[in-house]
């Protein structure tokens, strides 16, 4: 269950940037972006935070994630694709040549701060 | 009441990125090539660590081991008796996390003497799936897949697989007993990582141990460049982390 130390680092980031000043209204929604080829399971993320952040000053926020496609670029014939099932080889020309442009990003994207107003 | 947008983006394990970094130039410095060992639990890392670490001392090279558990000090103990200079973290003081993070790994080089050491061998917590987000500044990776987990498990456990420079396919002595295809294994790593040196072998009966070693003793001759030139595995920063070397993650 590492999804437990992930939460814990976005804990800790939260309290960084409210520290920072970064925000001062209430936090109601955490925006995760979370590549696809990741070893994390959204949902258990979703319920950590909610027990976790229950002992923090976020306290009834919550995590919205979206996750991100696996779009990989061949090296070999410069086709770039999204790979619904996993599997490194070139479907257009064979090479193993694959860059990952995308599908591993673990990320906080935005936050959603009540403005006080 | 209103709500406001606020543009955050940034990797959520910063942090850890951040120790990682740190000690992939320690390593750099001290000239050391680091290997992060992944596996199942049971699946012979350390009876794999324990067949490897004569042969590394036959080839001249000085090899340190770093042993990840939840608790038990037991693999440290086993790897001690070949010579090599061990040192064990358990997780428990690190809340029992199921794989070690960078800032584990920082606090035990202090209990190891670099300057002595040419290779250091991080055996990781006993899981093929939290220890493969977690960079710990090594140069190298190295996943095992023992014969008796299935063909698929690459398959089930992407990551793992896929960032993986060599995968070991372990206890292959006991093939003739299972109802697997080793054609099929072959096949999900080839899938998920067609780039990787793959070895198979029994550290019980000592098939492809050497084949293992020289693989090391080839990493180990050409260091300097790994160690220069080799980014972190992981690309979770979103800022378009490259990687320098010349496979594809």
């Amino acid at each position: 269950m590492h999804e437990a130390s992930i939460v814990t680092a976005i804990l800790d980031q939260l309290q960084q940037r409210k520290e920072a000043g970064d925000f001062t209204g209430k936090l109601q929604v955490v925006n995760l972006k979370v590549g696809k080829l990741t070893a994390v399971v959204p949902e258990n993320l979703k319920f950590l935070y909610d027990i976790l952040s229950g002992e923090t000053g976020f306290a009834g926020s919550r995590l919205e994630i979206e996750m991100i496609p696996v779009i990989c670029s061949c090296g070999a014939c410069g086709n770039e694709f999204e790979m619904e099932e996993l599997n490194f080889t070139c479907l257009h020309c064979g090479s193993t040549g694959l860059k990952v442009m995308s599908g591993r990003e673990l990320l906080i994207n935005t936050l959603e701060v009540d403005d006080g107003d | 009441m209103a709500t406001k947008q606020i543009e955050v983006v940034t990797s959520i394990l910063d942090a850890n990125q951040r120790v990682a970094d740190e000690i992939r130039h320690i390593f750099a410095h001290a000239d050391l090539l680091t290997i992060n060992l992944i596996s199942s639990p049971g699946s012979g890392k350390t009876l794999l660590l324990e067949k490897t670490m004569p042969l590394l001392k036959a080839c001249g090279i000085r090899c340190g081991v770093i042993a990840g558990d939840i608790a038990t000090c037991a693999d440290a103990e086993r790897i001690a008796a070949t010579g090599a200079p061990v040192v064990q973290i358990t997780t428990e003081s690190f809340g029992g996390a199921c794989h070690l993070e960078a800032p584990a790994v920082l606090q035990a080089l202090g209990h190891l003497q670099m300057d002595e050491l040419d290779m250091l061998i991080i055996e990781n917590v006993g899981n093929l799936v939290c220890p493969a987000e977690f960079d710990v500044g090594e140069a190298l990776r190295v996943v095992i897949l023992s014969v008796t987990e299935g063909e698929d498990k690459p398959l089930k456990y992407p990551l793992a697989f896929h960032v993986a420079d060599c995968c070991l396919v372990s206890k292959i002595d006991l093939v003739p007993h299972l109802n697997m295809s080793m054609e099929k294994l072959h096949a999900s790593l080839e899938r998920i990582n067609p780039k990787a040196k793959r070895i198979e072998l029994s550290s019980q009966q000592g098939d492809g141990l050497t084949e293992w070693v020289d693989w090391l003793v080839e990493q180990n001759a050409q260091k300097t460049e790994l160690l220069e030139h080799h980014h972190a595995p992981s690309a979770s920063t979103g800022k378009g982390h490259s990687h320098g070397h010349s496979h594809s993650h």
